[in-house]
Order: structure tokens, then sequence, then C-alpha cells
């Protein structure tokens, strides 16, 4: 299985102390074992995504980096606490961040409110079987489906196929279509 | 009601997770993988596994089949064989499917995949839908920033596509 890459290459930081570098190197094999073998969540889609997992060693680079300026004793705290949490079953950490959020004061909770709906987002039409994608698309007018083409290189693929625009098309016969040769559909006047 | 004894029994199913769920059979038989696995396994053997599906998003779907248990599939919602059938291209959503769906972007994920693994089509139609009328009005910019996609065309690629798309825009 394809280890996520980690950033290993920053520790240890010059101006941390040895015993810093092994707490965050443990703290790096432990991410990144629940990264890889993702036993908490049967089909994480976090742990299944490369992109979300590049981003996810991104931020936790940047979110090391800040816990580094910390004095010495709070940053072995944090990294113990993320280290513990890491190595938890699905189940156990669901009643730690119970635990965390009970005892959050608003400005924290309106902190979880806002970091939370950007990291669940999903790219249903990359992530879904090719017949789930396909239907997704189905439900789409031409224009739509056209502006969905040019989302990215799987959505263009998905989106040009022709099994979607023989249909759209021999539907709404007008004139000629560039996309199929069939028939160029007749677009509705307002948005559904 | 005109049930059969057999639609009063019940099945255990069980997830991944080792949740378990104790289902009326005419409940579970709204999954057709399910309903073949009820005819292929014998009574009294046991619970039938769910390999794919985790115990929290089982209980959602269940909370659908529960709900249709009493209505037949119709002809629009897809009984065809058809590996890819096109439906009516209207998003026309129901208010208690519409209550029901309303649900975060990773549940309406699993749902998705649990809806295309179990063979409910009726579900599968609806979170498509749901999928569907996010996608409505958006521009591909907006799309890609709603469900996080990189753009991965170069700017020239990005330009040729934009004009081969431009017609759509025009009309």
């Amino acid at each position: 299985m394809a280890s996520p890459t980690l950033p290993n290459t920053h520790y240890p930081s010059p101006s941390s102390p040895p015993y810093h570098a092994e707490i965050v190197s443990t703290v790096n094999a432990v991410l990144a074992e629940a990264a890889s073998n993702p036993t908490p969540s049967l089909r994480c889609y976090r742990h299944t995504s490369a992109q979300h997992r590049a981003e996810g060693a991104a931020t936790f680079e940047e979110l090391t980096k800040q816990v580094a300026k910390l004095p010495q004793a709070t940053q072995t705290d944090v990294e113990t606490m993320w280290s513990i949490f890491a190595r938890s079953t699905a189940s156990t950490r669901l009643l730690i961040l119970g635990g965390l959020l009970n005892q959050c004061c608003v400005p924290q909770l309106s902190f979880v409110h806002q970091a939370v709906p950007p990291l669940i987002r999903v790219d249903f039409i990359a992530m879904s079987p090719p017949n789930v994608a396909f239907k997704i698309l189905s439900y789409l007018d031409a224009k739509t489906l056209c502006r969905a083409a040019q989302v990215s290189k799987t959505w263009q693929l998905m989106a040009n196929d022709d099994r979607l625009w023989h249909r759209m098309c021999e539907q709404h016969i007008d004139r000629k279509c560039t996309k199929c040769g069939w028939g160029l559909p007749l677009l509705h006047k307002r948005q559904r | 009601m005109d049930s059969t004894k057999n639609d009063t029994d019940t099945v255990v199913l069980r997830c991944y997770d080792n949740k378990e769920f104790v289902v009326p059979r005419k409940v579970a038989r709204k999954s057709v993988l399910i309903s073949n696995m009820m005819e292929d396994i014998p009574d009294g053997s046991g619970a039938i596994p769910i390999h794919n599906v985790r115990g929290l998003v089982m209980e959602k779907v269940l909370e659908y089949c529960t709900h249709y248990a009493d209505t037949e599939v119709q002809e629009d919602e897809g009984d065809s064989d058809e590996e890819f059938d096109v439906p009516a291209r209207t998003i026309d959503i129901k208010p208690w499917d519409a209550k029901f769906i309303d649900v975060d972007v990773e549940m309406l994920f699993e749902l998705l995949q649990a809806a295309n693994f179990l063979e409910i089509k009726p579900l599968l139609n609806l979170g498509c839908k749901t999928v569907a009328s996010m996608l409505k009005g958006r521009t591909p910019e907006e799309i890609r920033k709603q469900f996080n996609i990189p753009n991965d065309f170069t700017e020239e690629e990005e330009e040729q596509i934009r004009k081969e798309n431009q017609w759509a825009e025009d009309r």
C-alpha cells in the first residue's frame, strides 16, 4: 500500500532538542500508519484520496511548525495528545472528540464549525463507480453538463461521454451537434 | 396489511463494524442484493454479512427502506436492467425524500455508495439527483471549490475546452 508522504524531512529541526524530534517521528509514524492502514474506518474517503492525503500532510506540517514555537512542556503535551488520538480506534476517537467538544468554549466551537466543512468535501464524480458518476451527470441539463466538462480531466472524460449526449440530443433534435453529431439540444430558457 | 407470513419475519443484517440490525424481511427486500442473499441463505443460518456498509450508514439506509417498505418501485425509478439508464432530466425530489437526504457531504457520499452496492435503485436515484442539484447553475470554478477538485488542465487546455463548450453559454 502506498505510504503517505508525511513531512519527515523537517525533523529534527535545528532548534529542537533531540527528544522532541523523537516524539515527532513517533507521531509521524502513527499518523502514517493511520493513513495507510485506515482500520478506524474501512472506506475513509480522506485516507483513500491522494489529494486529501497531500492536503493533510501540508496541514500537519503547518501545525507542527506552530507547535515548535511553544514552550517545551506544552509541545510535549500537544504531541502526546495527537499521538494518542492517532492510535485510537474509530469508536474511541469519537469519545475523545465528544469530550473535547464538550470542553470547548464558543470561540473554539466556532473554529470547529468553520474548519470542518472544507475537510469533508468529496469529489463525487471521481470517487464514485462509473455507473454512479454517469447517473449523477444524467440529471444535468446541457449547459451544466458543458460546465461539468470543464472542471477537471476526469470530469471532462465523464461529461463528454456519448451516452449522455446521445440521449440528450435524440430528445431535442434541432440541428447537428458538434459534440456528438446527433442534434443540438434545445436549452431550457429558465433554470429549473 | 396484506403481507404474507414471510414478510412479518425478520432478518439480521451485520455491518462490517459488527453493528447488527434486526429488520423485517419486506424492508430488507428493498435491497436487491440482500433480497438475493435471503433467497440463497437458508432461514436460521444467522446474520447476513454486509461487508461494505458501516452501521451509521446502514441505519440511514434502513430508515429509507422502512419508509418505502409498502411502496412498490415505480417504473420511472428505474427497474431496467440496463447498466446505464437515462432518467428524465428533471430533478424533482419529494418532500420526505428531501428531508431524508439533507445530510452532510460525507454521509451523502456513503449513502450513494451503499445504495449502489445494495442495489436500492430509488435511493441511488435520489442521491444522484441530490448531487446533480448541487451542480446546477454553478461555474466550473465554483464546482471545483465546492467539491475540492484540483484544476488539472493547463492554461491552453482550459482555453480550448472553454471554447468547445461555449455554445451552451451562448444559446
